[in-house]
């Protein structure tokens, strides 16, 4: 079943957040990597990926360097700063306890 | 180092910074679109198909460009600023390093600004408290004193009851007019709650109309102010306290409104205290209703001048049409009344209440401001010249940091840094500095300096500092700062190499430096040359009277315990015997006019015309016979009163000097006969002249002449307001215990105030002139240090660049001798110019103190000859210990080069 499109702010953050921890890349992959991994029940715009960018550059979560594509174009790269491995940390635990909280209720044994 | 290098990047670029986030967002995002264009091609579909998928994948290309450049424009902002900021730590890091190696000049810097500074500040706050702040009331602005053309002389402007009321219901201008007199204002009850017992006390009293305070816009601390109807006859009794007098006599008590006190013998309510602060010139400390009696009310009185009239203007009313509209009723009650009200002897003015209450002490304090600006001036051409000198040790260093790529402006930034780090911390300790020299000029400030309680270091005094401190440090920091980069960098590093004395210290900028420092001190020296010795002059003035070992006190005899002449005669016969017979008083006596500003009595003489041109007007003082015996004026002709001169008698007065030469010109006055006006014929008796007496200055302070006086006996001309003159053997203010108990002894209820010796009543009027001297002489002090020690930097610096040269002149036969003159020389050339430079400005900028000179003239030739002399023996001696140094080159050391 496919997930909303109505994604939360800090959802999607979390989720390229994430996606960064394996090692520096630019948009385009980004988007590939959520694709693949989530298969077709994450449908977002791939637009939109890119204000989610600006903004955790803006809070310094993440820092960006032009660099080389594996196809040989410059391409714009982003890398995960020590202040958002901290705020992925973070998130990850909080993801992890309310849906257990949520788990426990929805799904009883 | 990678990401400092990419921030650089991102600072050059900082003045196109917009464009640069669009391209980015432009950039990456058809990055992104093209990737997706691709793949799907590269799945099999048409580039028209794709183009058309990866749209539709991609979402709202538009909206998400549009998103991004705001975020991104942010971004921008905020890295720019946390760049400026490392960058700020960084060169305050660098900063503290550079002055922790060199303790001697930043312990210098720091002093010489705090002095700059905490003065400054100290002053400032001077000024904005007493010109600057507005007045506490509602619309100030509105407020005007208005000034009738009656009298000459300082006092001018009084009106009388008629003439206000007439004033007061036919102007156009005004939304309300109120006027004040001074009133008698005894207390002798209930200033506790409990027992409402009261040490008699005489209070500055002044009766005013009940609109008073709404025409000023005051406000109530207490109570509430006077009601309309509280100024009419049978208005029950009431009263306002001034703040001051609520806390120092009824300590503040909250429940003061409401209750009785003994006023002037009257059971009066306390219906309110005034506001903190009420910014008038006289200082009342409480108020009554004026009442005008009946008598005020008809026509002989309207040539009673004693209100003082304030008015509030409409709103829109220009202060120049309402001086119109007053003087044009004033035109039309000297026609109707031509025997009451006499003609104007200056045009009415309006003066608005700011300048009113600060009037005479604007010029001043402007003054005091532009002298202080001037030391703070010096202080930061000092600080420049220090900057200068070191600039050249940091040659190398400069162009080391050159060559590693920072820019000249970076470079000057990081000087700028240093300079503006030397001013924020010296602006700090003189803001200290300021909070503890306010209080002390608060203390010495004249009485005569009004709303000095309104002077605080506050926010604006402090925006004040804060805009000081950066200007000084951009200011002594920017030339030194460009000369050091500006030498190119081939030069600095060769100069480096051979011992780090790089030409970066501009010669001809210190000698500007010095010379202008000169100049700045010269000025400030004349000032305060001039000053003090117009002080020396007023404190050597001949008063005419001996004021040593004289005791004064004064006594107002209220009229309902002495309603008539009789009761005074008693109280004053008495009470001057009591006092003569006191152990250790040579003699006493009791005067009234002696000390009051006031108005000028006419007069006629007998068997002579009055003339237009020579108006017969002269103060009369009524004194005891013991006065001119006690105060040791000197006989001139004639004799002195004597007790048989009492009422009953034959009426006599004596003239001073002033009145004998004005009035007697070349002929003995003894003799003839005068006549005093009065409202009333019977009392103008014929008086016989029997004596001529020295003038005395007492009326109205050493620096004026006296005016002509007509002494008349007390007995025969009685007074209720009284100074009490008590020449003693010893110290004079060990008699006063037994002077009160003699006073007392007589009336137990009558208040004793200003028991003060003669010596601090004369030092009453001296206590501006030596404030301002002081804080000028103070400051010419501050700058001839500064100054010294600016040529002494610059003398030293200049022998030891030239050590090499001067090693030449000796290996050549010059004399130690020839070379401690040539030193002296060139800093003496220095001065010089700065000497000339200042006195020119000197000269033309003194007529702003010439009303702070007594018999002193601004231009005073002796005065800029000393000063000028001072100074240049002083630049001298700062130049004679390099030029020392100079003489004792050692050839063989001078010129090995090091």
């Amino acid at each position: 079943m496919p997930i909303s499109t109505e994604l939360l702010h800090g959802t999607l953050d979390a989720l390229i957040l994430k996606t960064l921890s394996w090692g520096p890349r630019h948009g385009y992959a980004i988007a590939r990597w959520l694709e693949e991994t989530t298969g077709d029940a994450l449908q977002i715009e791939e637009g939109s990926l890119y204000p989610a960018l600006y903004r955790m550059e803006r809070k310094g979560w993440i820092e960006a360097e032009w660099g080389v594509s594996e196809s040989n174009r410059k391409a714009k790269i982003h890398r995960l700063t020590r202040k958002g491995r901290a705020h992925l940390k973070a998130e990850t635990a909080r993801w992890a306890h309310s849906s257990a909280v949520v788990s426990s209720v929805l799904l009883p044994t | 180092m990678q990401r400092r290098v990419l921030r650089r990047g991102r600072a050059l670029r900082s003045a196109i910074w917009k464009e640069r986030v669009n391209d980015e967002v432009d950039a990456e995002l058809r990055f992104h679109l093209e990737s997706l264009i691709q793949r799907y091609v590269e799945h099999g579909m048409t580039p028209a198909e794709a183009h058309t998928m990866a749209l539709r994948k991609f979402g709202n290309v538009d909206q998400v460009t549009q998103r991004c450049r705001v975020i991104g424009e942010g971004r921008e902002r905020r890295m720019r600023w946390t760049e400026w900021l490392a960058d700020l730590r960084q060169d305050l890091g660098f900063a503290v390093r550079q002055f922790g190696r060199a303790r001697g000049f930043t312990v210098t810097a720091i002093l010489t600004l705090t002095l700059g500074l905490g003065a400054t500040t100290a002053i400032f706050s001077v000024v904005d408290g007493v010109l600057l702040q507005p007045l506490p009331l509602t619309e100030p602005d509105r407020v005007v004193h208005v000034y009738n053309g009656v009298y000459a002389g300082d006092i001018g402007g009084p009106q009388s009851a008629l003439n206000f009321l007439d004033w007061r219901a036919q102007n156009h201008s005004f939304a309300q007019m109120a006027a004040e007199a001074a009133v008698t204002a005894n207390l002798t009850g209930g200033c506790a709650s409990h027992s409402g017992a009261c040490e008699p006390q005489r209070l500055r009293g002044m009766a005013v109309t009940a609109n008073f305070f709404a025409t000023l816009g005051a406000h109530p601390a207490l109570g509430r102010l006077f009601a309309p109807g509280e100024d009419q006859p049978g208005a029950p009794r009431v009263t306002i306290l001034s703040h001051g007098l609520w806390q120092s006599r009824f300590g503040a008590d909250s429940d003061l409104v409401g209750r009785t006190i003994m006023l002037n013998g009257q059971r009066t309510t306390v219906v309110g205290v005034a506001q903190p602060g009420m910014p008038l010139p006289d200082q009342a400390e409480v108020w009554i209703p004026l009442v005008f009696s009946p008598t005020d009310l008809t026509e002989p009185a309207r040539g009673n001048y004693v209100l003082t009239v304030f008015a509030r203007l409409k709103p829109g009313v220009a202060v120049t049409t309402a001086q119109r509209d007053v003087a044009a009723i004033s035109e039309r009650l000297i026609h109707r009344y031509p025997t009451e009200n006499p003609t104007l002897t200056r045009p009415i003015r309006l003066v608005d209440l700011r300048t009113d209450v600060v009037g005479d002490v604007r010029t001043p304090l402007f003054v005091l401001l532009g002298a202080v600006t001037l030391v703070l001036l010096i202080a930061c051409a000092n600080v420049a010249n220090l900057l200068l000198l070191r600039a050249t040790g940091r040659g190398t260093e400069i162009a080391v940091r050159t060559a590693l790529g920072a820019s000249r402006w970076r470079i000057v930034r990081q000087l700028l840094t240093e300079s503006v780090a030397l001013s924020t911390v010296a602006g700090a300790l003189g803001t200290l500095l300021a909070w503890c020299s306010v209080r002390v000029l608060i203390a010495l400030g004249p009485a005569s300096i009004p709303r000095l309680d309104d002077v605080h270091l506050d926010a604006r005094v402090l925006a004040f500092t804060a805009a000081m401190v950066a200007l000084t440090g951009v200011g002594f920091g920017l030339a030194p700062a460009l000369a050091a980069t500006r030498s190119s960098l081939a030069e600095s590093l060769r100069e480096g190499a051979r011992g780090a004395r790089g030409s970066a210290g501009n010669p001809r900028l210190k000698s500007a430096l010095v010379v202008a420092e000169f100049a700045f001190s010269l000025m400030l020296l004349a000032g305060a040359g001039l000053l003090i010795k117009s002080f020396h002059r007023l404190m050597t003035v001949d008063l005419g009277f001996r004021p040593a070992h004289v005791m004064t006190f004064t006594l107002d005899l209220p009229s309902t315990a002495y309603p008539t002449d009789d009761a005074i005669r008693t109280f004053v016969s008495a009470t001057t015997n009591r006092l003569q017979q006191l152990p250790g008083v040579q003699s006493a006596a009791l005067a009234f006019g002696m000390a009051e500003k006031g108005v000028g009595n006419d007069f006629t003489i007998d068997g002579r015309a009055a003339t237009p041109s020579a108006p017969l007007i002269a103060f009369m003082p009524s004194v005891t016979s013991g006065f001119v015996r006690a105060m040791r004026i000197p006989l001139i002709a004639g004799r002195v009163f004597t007790p048989a001169d009492r009422h009953g008698s034959a009426p006599v007065a004596m003239l001073n000097q002033a009145a004998a030469t004005r009035f007697f010109a070349g002929e003995s006055p003894v003799g003839h006969t005068l006549r005093i006006d009065g409202l009333d014929d019977s009392l103008a008796p014929p008086r016989q002249i029997v004596g001529v007496v020295g003038d005395t200055r007492t009326m109205l302070g050493p620096t004026e002449p006296a005016p002509p006086q007509i002494y008349v006996p007390l007995e025969q001309s009685p007074a209720r307001y009284l100074i009490a003159v008590i020449r003693t053997a010893g110290a004079p203010a060990s008699v006063m215990p037994a002077a009160r108990a003699a006073v007392h002894d007589v009336d137990p209820t009558l208040p004793i105030s200003h028991a003060w010796t003669m010596d601090q009543r004369t030092a009453q009027f001296v206590r501006q002139p030596r404030f301002y001297m002081l804080l000028l002489g103070l400051f010419a002090s501050v700058a001839l240090v500064l100054a010294a020690v600016g040529i002494y930097g610059v003398m030293s610096y200049a022998v030891t660049q030239r050590q090499h040269e001067l090693g030449i002149r000796v290996a050549l036969g010059a004399t130690p001798g020839g070379l401690l003159r040539r030193v002296i020389a060139q800093g003496a050339a220095l001065s010089a110019i700065g000497l000339v430079a200042g006195l020119a400005a000197a000269a033309g900028l003194s007529h702003l103190i010439a009303s702070l000179l007594f018999e002193v003239t601004p231009t005073d030739i002796a005065t800029y000859v000393t000063v000028s002399v001072l100074l240049t023996i002083i630049a001298l001696l700062a130049c004679i210990i390099p030029a020392r140094r100079a003489a004792r080159v050692d050839p063989a050391i001078a010129l090995r080069g090091e």
